[in-house]
């Protein structure tokens, strides 16, 4: 249980994380808003926001679960596969991986707690 | 005798490979083996540390070798550094 | 070469990628498979899938090990002996032929070592097991390669290796806009989308892909650049290594006979002086005789490190004469943690999955270069080609190892599985028939891909990769009893067996799904294009857009 928690907590993360970052690029947030949209400077900065801190967040909840070296490890792991998760949905459903983003996000949160919690 | 343009290219290209693969291994075994007498450690440590940076160095002088403005160039910048740690190297050797 | 720095590295790194990403194909496939390498192992004896009735204690385990040794090696120097852990359910022990001795044939072993599965409990050889050499093969093929001594093969594995490192340094620094294309695939636009592929997978996995290379570098540094040991130890490797890894020196046999200590003590010991975690080597050099050394080294744990301390005793009086590695200087634990990144022993189940799965982009990554640079080159040669010209040399042989690689790894690879199930129990040279199977099936589809380098023989050769990968749990179902049907749905396990056959199902299932989609674009073609046979070879899409 444990380790499934570390895992999908931090993958949960990683993947809102990038979302969050693509979306600060013009033509992948055109592919959720419409062609030729972009960014404005102020949610561009809040994306970005949100983009690093739920990556740092999945830092901390694979050294939280592993300890620093293997966690550090266990956390470029789960980068790879929540980009490559992410890469795939916005080419085939944009729509679909922004908002499974805001899904993830929340559940990521969710088990940052837990995990911070138990002891 | 004057080589055609692609003939020049050719030899450009084969000049720096030979400097890439040949003169890139010279550098990175001539530097493995200064640093590893010149690095303030016991012995066994400077070895590891030297072998273990040699291949950044090897992989650095293949992209010089590549990027350099001309085979010339290519060739000083392997052959100059090569030449002057055997040297440092050849010394320390009598010194010791 | 040309103007500026962007071109010189994309021409480097289209050179350093192309003509060696063949090798490094093979070497990527079969050391990917290598991080489930027990599991492989485990898969392909099915002898061994039901547990042992009793699980026995390392020390015991080791007793027993010893026990066999005695009877059966009692005149080799050197014997070696892997105890159990949870990816291994049996003893692995391993001896070195006595001068003058022939090849048993048992246990595949190349080279001076013979080696036999035991029963931990029983430390009997356990003829019942087919014999196999396992997921062990996979492992040596991606760096002592085969056909050929293995220091060859660890050279030209390097020379690759540097060629990689090259490539990917190169690909980085051409890659104009890294962090705008960092989510970019664009599907169903030829060229473009084979670009999109490789920077995906070469940047989404790159700490995977940099850390792996030069990391594999680093396993065989002492070998590929040996002149700090020359300079510092005045050439003398014995000496260097001594100091480094506190290997004992040479023992040389003393000619007088002396029993070797009881070795289970030993192993308690070892344990207690590591807190409790298990040994999993015992090394025992010129058992028998009075100058005898045991070696326990302790097993594969949470230390990123590969470098897993020891300890050294008398062989005949079993007193400690030297503990190594508890405290390792800066610059070995470095080399330790390097090289225990690449070998992942340190990863538990989840953490091995995404070493496996960022392998697997590095696969991806070698296949979508090779394919690309056909792809551009067929594009650079089309008003030729279509005006009737035949393609170059160059562009039909990058095509058919293209198909050979690509598409003929796979069968090669589910050919080795298949031989396991179909070839006799107790046949002779087992484990060299299994392999013989591997190259006998890649050698078919590579010649195959040379004889007719074409969009059909790409879609023959991916069905067939695909059918023979897929129907391998069907085939697993048919030959013995611990099949999905077991292993998943009555979750009796073991889980390995069943990770494996759901692992090359979905690899079937993907391979086919390229395969069908290929199929696709082929029928789209109109009939008029077709005539032209101005595409007959390869993979290319219809629109020709600019280079991206």
């Amino acid at each position: 249980m444990n380790a499934s928690l570390g895992f999908f907590t931090a993958l949960a993360l990683t993947y809102s994380g990038f979302t969050a970052l693509s979306q600060t690029l013009d033509r992948h947030y055109a592919d959720r808003h419409g062609r030729g949209s972009s960014p404005c400077a102020s949610e561009r900065l809040r994306l970005h926001g949100l983009g690093w801190a739920a990556l740092a967040l999945a830092l901390a909840a694979c050294v939280r679960h592993e300890g620093w070296p293997m966690g550090t490890v266990s956390w470029l792991g789960t980068l790879t596969l929540g980009a490559l998760l992410l890469v795939l949905l916005l080419s085939y459903a944009p729509a679909i991986a922004v908002r499974a983003a805001l899904w993830t996000g929340a559940l990521g949160g969710c088990g940052l707690l837990v995990m911070s919690v138990a002891a | 005798m004057g080589l055609s343009q692609t003939g020049r290219y050719r030899l450009s290209v084969v000049s720096r490979v030979v400097a890439a693969i040949g003169g890139g291994y010279v550098l990175a075994s001539v530097a493995t083996g200064l640093l590893a007498v010149l690095l303030p450690l016991p012995p066994a440590e400077a070895v590891m540390t030297a072998t273990l940076l040699s291949f950044s160095l090897y992989a650095c002088a293949v992209l010089w070798v590549f990027a350099a403005g001309s085979a010339l160039r290519a060739w000083t910048g392997v052959a100059v550094p090569a030449i002057v740690f055997g040297a440092l190297l050849a010394a320390l050797r009598s010194a010791s | 070469m040309k103007a500026g720095l962007r071109q010189s590295m994309a021409w480097l790194h289209s050179w350093s990628g192309l003509l060696v990403c063949w090798v490094l194909l093979l070497v990527f496939c079969a050391g990917t498979a290598s991080y489930f390498k027990d599991e492989i192992t485990l898969w392909m004896q099915p002898e061994l899938h039901r547990p042992a009735a009793t699980p026995v204690s390392s020390a015991e385990a080791a007793s027993r090990a010893v026990a066999f040794l005695q009877h059966n090696a009692a005149d080799s120097p050197r014997w070696l002996i892997d105890l159990p852990d949870e990816r291994n359910p049996a003893v692995q022990v391993r001896w070195m032929r006595p001068p003058g001795a022939a090849a048993s044939g048992i246990g595949g072993g190349r080279g001076r070592f013979e080696s036999r599965t035991l029963d931990p409990a029983t430390g009997a050889f356990l003829q019942q097991v087919r014999d196999t050499r396992g997921g062990e093969f996979l492992y040596r093929l991606h760096f002592d390669l085969y056909f050929m001594q293995a220091i060859w093969a660890r050279w030209i594995v390097g020379f690759c290796a540097m060629f990689m490192l090259v490539a990917i340094l190169s690909g980085v620094i051409t890659h104009r806009r890294i962090f705008q294309d960092f989510f970019t695939f664009r599907p169903r636009k030829g060229q473009r989308s084979w670009l999109d592929a490789h920077n995906a997978t070469a940047v989404l996995a790159l700490p995977f892909h940099l850390m792996i290379t030069y990391t594999g570098l680093v396993t065989l540094m002492f070998m590929y650049m040996p002149w700090g040991i020359q300079t510092a130890y005045k050439g003398s490797q014995q000496a260097f290594f001594n100091d480094a890894f506190g290997r004992a020196p040479q023992a040389k046999p003393s000619g007088q006979a002396a029993p070797l200590a009881p070795v289970a003590p030993l192993v308690e010991q070892a344990a207690r002086h590591w807190d409790g975690a298990q040994p999993g080597r015992i090394d025992i050099t010129l058992p028998g005789d009075t100058n005898a050394t045991i070696r326990v080294s302790r097993g594969a744990g949470k230390s990123l490190s590969s470098d897993e301390p020891s300890m050294r005793f008398d062989g005949v009086t079993g007193a400690l004469v030297a503990t190594v590695g508890d405290t390792p200087t800066a610059a070995s634990q470095t080399r330790g943690v390097m090289v225990g990144l690449h070998e992942a022993h340190f990863a538990g189940p989840l953490l091995r999955a995404l070493f496996f799965l960022s392998g697997l982009a590095g696969c991806a990554m070698v296949a979508t270069g090779a394919l690309l640079w056909g792809v551009k080159t067929r594009q650079g040669q089309a008003r030729a080609l279509a005006a009737g010209a035949r393609q170059s040399f160059g562009l039909r042989l990058v095509d058919a190892l293209n198909i050979g690689a690509i598409a003929g790894l796979p069968i090669a690879f589910a050919a080795y599985f298949w031989a396991n199930r179909l070839l006799p129990v107790s046949m002779a040279q087992r484990p060299d028939a299994e392999i013989h199977a591997f190259f006998i099936a890649w050698a078919t589809a590579a010649v195959l891909a040379q004889l007719r380098p074409t969009r059909g023989m790409w879609r023959a050769q991916l069905w067939g990769g695909a059918l023979m990968l897929a129907a391998i749990p069907v085939l697993n179902a048919a030959t013995t009893d611990t099949h999905l049907g077991v292993t998943l749905l009555q979750g009796q396990g073991p889980a390995a067996v069943a990770g494996f056959d759901l692992t090359v199902l979905a690899l079937g299932i993907a391979l086919g799904a390229a395969a069908y989609i290929l199929g696709r674009r082929s029928k789209a073609r109109t009939p008029a294009r077709r005539a032209a046979r101005a595409d007959d070879s390869g993979l290319q899409d219809g629109d020709a857009k600019g280079v991206a």
